[in-house]
């Protein structure tokens, strides 16, 4: 399955100068940064950072775009524990037990976790990139809008599930979400909810609206108190209670390759990267022995979380690096920059440009190795915010996020719908509905129910259409097993309890 | 003692740079507009309705590249994308109509699908086209592991099958227009086929390369991509296209005795408001000769060819002409739409 030919020619590609290798530290900084900072994703990196790639020749084009990948990959997780607000909707179940870590004191050793779980997930995709690039980017292509559908379901009620103490309320809040993500002009040309303004066409500007959710359900919440770390003998920051951390991580090897193995898989269809955190998540706690540990500061819960994620990121690499079809932002991003170098797409990408797609995927392991270390020394500097009075870091956050959601839009609509999306976040939080499902629902809402509308479609209204696509079927199954299972094992154990209470 | 002495030197520095400024300002107000020969006084922008990395935005950087030398000021791009370019075309217009701003856009299918399908507050008659100089075609395309060789047989598959063969289409594009005009010049209803809408056409690309649905009409250079997954039946020209077997859509079509309107796909020109060239009309004449020479500029032309661009002079007329004809065949077909 490997072209050796290729693997040889792209290793030649790759040391024929070291000079291009220089991009690699700024090249993860950005990615980090970005992606440290709530809303902000890689393919707006990406695309600020378009116009220099003529400038550059082609291997250090190509070396600069997968350091930021690989460094925005692990930057979502840093907010996600220090503060509770994540990234990006990749790095929800990274707040689950990041964040009570944090609280307690354990922030270091939560950094070294996310970051050793983060380079392990990276690694172990593009090593099996680097086998089955082209089987899994022609598996890829056979997912279609029902196996997405289902998928999106799937995440949408795994967050409903895992969030929160009531189900209802997080299925309430999850499909809350899922309609906020229809406003706008649907697939099928017909605009709704849009009150007749062009800008909500597009929809709910994503990036503020969850900034703005986020923010007043987190960052409010934390206004309350006076430091992120309550104990003040715990509020250092040590480098070498993040290497702890990290040898930590491999404490938990089967967690963390299954939360791997999970994200590769599930990082393949569209959309994939913000549920297999949650899967991974959810997986991990129910195999456990003791799940009632979950969420209350579990080095494993970090562990499935952040392997998940940043394996699915390669993933949906997969059908850019086998086929040369990008299916998501950043790989299209990507393309383009190819295109700028003279390189198109197509399926005979791989046929071509085979040393191109190992270069690619070699780049990427090699970017882990160099992120493994700059990231120590990147959350050694994010950890000091452990050491800020949250009275003035919860207003800078709240600053920024304002001025940035600005920025991204060039007008006034962002800072609106960031204020509008806080009020609403707020309210949630005061009644107990779970902003962290409304949030994934906001997302996937409009891919949900494109996927929806086009599995309609393409059946031409019949059923037996269903019966065609096994893997939507068996996805299926599961979905309804992993909601139903735990419901009756529970009931069951409440049962036998009270036969015991009766005799 | 040495604090306040460096204050006041950059109270200095700042107040002396302030007086100049106004003093420039005042030279340039002195002169006012209406000397054409001093314009543009400033950088140009070049506004793309689309996003960064797009077709229109690459193309604009191209000429934000080679085209200062001939006009004489800088010209930098900025991408306001959203609702198909109805964003970024109503911000044009809402811009002074002095010529410091200027489109880049696919300005079919988009303009007349702006107006009649997204209902936007504009008109044809409020732009001006400078030159479509980059006109792409529509042409059916079919999964290679579909059984239909030919144009006709895919046809007459639709014909014996009505309502189980699938399309893709995005709602309202030029390849959904033709689709829905080939199945009316056959006598066929909408319903005759399985339409599977999607956003954009990235993911119809995938959708048919990994056989989602069965067929579509789409646009011949961006299924450059797809290439290996795809046959091509038939194109929507007429005259053959270079390099590419397969035959013309209204020679298919003539045993049926019918023929389907053929409209021009993305034409990618420069746009004005239409306000400038009737106010300024030598400005947009020094515009329009800056462009033509970077058109003929061989280094230009070297861009174009390696980004797999073209630099066709068509004029104003024969452009403006394209894109009303686009707006009545859509005019003609928007009730199908509406199915």
């Amino acid at each position: 399955m490997i072209d050796f030919h290729a693997l040889f020619a792209a290793l030649h590609l790759l040391g024929s100068s070291w000079q291009p290798w220089a991009v690699v530290i700024p090249g993860i900084l950005i990615g980090l940064l970005v992606h440290a900072v709530p809303g902000l994703t890689t393919s707006m990196a990406l695309a600020i950072c378009l116009p220099l790639i003529p400038y550059m020749d082609f291997l250090q084009a190509l070396i600069f775009m997968t350091a930021m990948y690989a460094g925005a990959v692990f930057g979502v997780a840093v907010p996600a524990i220090l503060l509770n607000v994540p990234g990006s909707a990749a790095a929800v179940g990274t707040t689950f037990d990041g964040f009570p870590m944090a609280k307690s004191g354990k922030h270091n050793e939560a950094l070294g976790l996310a970051l050793a779980a983060s380079c392990f997930g990276q690694a172990v995709v593009y090593s099996l990139l680097l086998i089955l690039a082209g089987p899994i980017g022609r598996l890829a292509l056979k997912l279609g809008p029902p196996e997405m559908l289902v998928l999106s379901l799937w995440g949408v009620t795994l967050i409903g599930t895992l969030s929160g103490r009531h189900l209802s309320r997080g299925l309430l809040a999850g499909a809350f979400g899922l309609l906020l993500g229809t406003v706008g002009l649907s697939a099928r040309g017909v605009p709704r909810g849009t009150f007749g303004s062009d800008l909500l066409l597009d929809g709910i500007p994503l990036v503020p609206a969850i900034v703005g959710l986020f923010a007043a359900a987190e960052l409010f919440n934390l206004a309350g108190r006076d430091y992120i770390v309550d104990d003040f003998t715990q509020r250092r920051v040590q480098a070498i209670r993040i290497l702890a951390g990290m040898r930590d991580a491999f404490r938990h090897r089967g967690v963390m390759l299954r939360g791997a193995l999970i994200g590769s898989g599930i990082g393949i269809i569209p959309g994939g990267h913000a549920i297999a955190n949650l899967l991974s998540y959810s997986v991990a706690k129910r195999s456990a022995k003791d799940p009632e540990k979950f969420g209350t500061g579990d080095p494993r819960g970090i562990v499935a979380a952040e392997s998940a994620n940043s394996s699915s990121e390669g993933g949906s690499m997969a059908t850019l690096l086998a086929l040369g079809i990008p299916t998501g932002g950043a790989t299209a991003v990507m393309l383009v920059a190819f295109s700028m170098q003279n390189i198109t797409g197509g399926p005979s990408f791989m046929r071509d440009h085979g040393d191109i797609v190992y270069a690619v995927i070699l780049s990427n392991l090699a970017q882990v190795g160099v992120l493994a270390i700059v990231g120590i020394a990147f959350t050694y500097i994010a950890g000091f915010v452990v050491k800020v009075r949250l009275r003035m870091l919860v207003p800078t956050i709240l600053a920024l996020a304002v001025i940035g959601s600005y920025a991204l839009a060039h007008d006034i609509a962002g800072p609106i719908t960031l204020a509008v999306f806080a009020i609403i976040g707020w309210i949630m939080h005061k009644f107990d509905y779970p902003v962290q499902a409304a949030v994934v629902g906001l997302l996937l809402g409009r891919g949900t129910e494109g996927a929806l509308l086009r599995t309609y479609q393409m059946s031409g209204g019949h059923l037996g259409f269903l019966l065609t696509r096994p893997i939507a079927i068996i996805m299926f199954v599961l979905l309804l097993a992993s909601i139903l299972l735990p419901r009756l094992r529970s009931a069951r154990s409440v049962q036998r309890k009270e036969g015991v209470l009766v005799k | 003692m040495k604090r306040r002495q460096f204050l006041a030197c950059g109270a200095a520095a700042l107040g002396g740079s302030f007086i100049a400024s106004m003093a420039g300002c005042k030279k340039s107000l002195s002169y006012g507009n209406d000397d054409p020969k001093s314009w543009p006084r400033r950088p140009v922008t070049i506004l793309v309705p689309f996003d960064v990395g797009g077709a229109a935005d690459r193309l604009a950087r191209g000429f934000a590249q080679y085209m200062p030398k001939y006009l004489g000021q800088p010209m930098t791009v900025v991408d306001r994308a959203g609702a198909s370019g109805m964003i970024g075309t109503n911000w044009l217009l809402q811009q002074p109509a002095d010529g410091y701003t200027v489109m880049m856009t696919p300005a079919t299918p988009f303009i007349p699908i702006n107006i009649i399908v997204t209902k936007a507050s504009y008109t044809l008659d409020d732009f001006t086209f400078v030159n479509a100089q980059w006109t792409d075609y529509s042409a059916m395309f079919v999964n290679k592991n579909r059984p239909w060789r030919t144009a006709a047989e895919l046809i007459d598959a639709i014909r014996a099958n009505p309502g189980k063969i699938s399309t893709g289409v995005d709602f309202g594009s030029v390849g959904h227009i033709e689709t829905l005009a080939l199945l009316d010049a056959l006598g066929m209803k909408s319903n005759a086929l399985r339409f599977v809408t999607f956003d954009g056409s990235g993911a119809m690309h995938a959708a048919l390369a990994g056989g989602q649905v069965d067929f579509y009409i789409g646009q011949s250079e961006s299924n450059l991509v797809i290439k290996d997954f795809v046959r091509t039946l038939a194109v929507f020209l007429d005259h053959p296209a270079p390099g590419v077997d397969a035959p013309l859509i209204n020679d298919v079509l003539k045993p049926y005795h019918a023929s389907v309107p053929l409209i021009a796909g993305s034409a990618r020109t420069f746009v004005f408001p239409a306000a400038f060239k009737a106010r300024h009309p030598a400005e947009y004449a020094k515009f329009v000769s800056a462009y033509r020479a970077t058109l003929d500029d061989p280094q230009f032309q070297k861009f174009l060819h390696d980004n797999q661009m073209a630099g066709e002079w068509i004029g104003e007329e024969r452009t403006t002409e394209m894109v009303r004809q686009q707006y009545e065949v859509l005019e003609k077909y928007k009730n199908l739409l509406k199915t």
